[in-house]
């Protein structure tokens, strides 16, 4: 399998993992380790100092795992600039991954906002990977922007209904320059090797494994479904047809073939 | 005098800083950020950032998301 090159790095899985709705730091370490994945996202919040959360960073970070801070729950391209800033000073890295999506019941990216904060976080050197609607005019004004990759969603977030969108994913990969991670809506494993399959460089997964029966075991079968999309679109897959191809020598047997 | 932290009022000592602030609370820099009036307040700046009555503070930190 070739190495994923992302954000001028070069990494051996095929998968990006979101950190959210595990049941503890431990759960969600075990199984970044399973799926094998090599980048995880992860918000930015204020501090509740009465309540102190489970640490989610050390773990990750002890094991090497680069970060990909996300902007979730900005509103507009102001509030997305601000996250990115905090972002970048609470983690050191210039990663952000772009997500704003004021409509609370799909979560749909906010394409106006989303360009317009992209414009200027590149600017101000960030890395920028926005999550997008599948939209392929939109994906290449990123790229003409800057941005180091795109993530075009399948469905909307956490919904695990697949890649509803697999006809414009497959215009934004026959023709981006940057990288393209499908993100959001991957509910199996087989979604996320079909994306792949089809050409998509990574695959950003996060409800599919953490909020399955055993995220752990679950994990372990998103790395394998990685790996088999990868291979198959290196190997090049055979092509669909209307008619049979046949597979078996088709001279007659005991009397002329059939016609 | 008082600040806004996270958004509610808060009692401090004249001549805190936001070193002293976050130490109180049992904030840790490392994986934390924080910005007065919507700037960030880089880290290196925060031993000597001096609290004035009114100031807006907001420190952030990394939660789990996807």
């Amino acid at each position: 399998m070739e190495k994923l090159k992302l954000g001028g790095k070069e990494f051996d899985n095929r998968l990006i993992i979101g950190t959210g709705k595990y049941s503890s730091g431990q759960q969600l370490a075990e199984a970044c380790k399973a799926s094998g994945a090599q980048i995880a996202t992860m918000a930015v919040k204020r501090v509740d100092a009465e309540r102190h959360s489970d640490e989610i960073v050390k773990p990750l970070k002890e094991m090497g795992v680069e970060f990909m801070p996300n902007t979730s729950g900005a509103k507009n391209a102001k509030e997305a600039v601000f996250a990115a800033r905090l972002a970048r000073e609470a983690l050191g890295t210039d990663w952000i991954k772009v997500e704003i999506h004021p409509d609370v019941r799909y979560l749909l990216p906010d394409p106006v906002e989303t360009l317009e904060a992209c414009e200027t976080l590149v600017k101000e050197g960030f890395k920028v990977f926005p999550y997008i609607q599948a939209d392929p005019v939109l994906a290449r004004r990123l790229e003409e922007i800057g941005c180091a990759a795109v993530m075009p969603l399948g469905a909307p977030i956490g919904s695990a209904r697949g890649l509803e969108t697999i006809a414009m994913l497959k215009i934004i990969i026959a023709h981006a320059g940057v990288p393209v991670v499908v993100d959001a809506g991957i509910g199996s494993p087989s979604d996320a090797c079909k994306a792949l399959e089809l050409g998509a460089d990574a695959v950003m997964v996060n409800t599919a494994i953490a909020a399955s029966g055993d995220p752990v075991g679950m994990a372990g079968a998103f790395k394998l479904a990685q790996q088999a999309g990868r291979e198959a679109f290196e190997a090049g897959l055979a092509g669909r047809t209307e008619t049979a191809r046949p597979t078996s020598p088709m001279e007659a047997f005991l009397k002329e073939a059939m016609k | 005098m008082k600040i806004v932290f996270n958004g509610k009022e808060r009692q401090v000592r004249e001549g805190q800083t936001l070193e002293g602030l976050c130490e109180e609370l049992g904030i840790k820099p490392e994986g934390a950020a924080a910005a007065c009036s919507g700037e960030v307040v880089p880290k290196g700046q925060w031993k000597d950032f001096a609290l004035k009555d009114g100031m807006e503070i907001d420190v952030f930190s990394l939660v789990a998301g996807g």
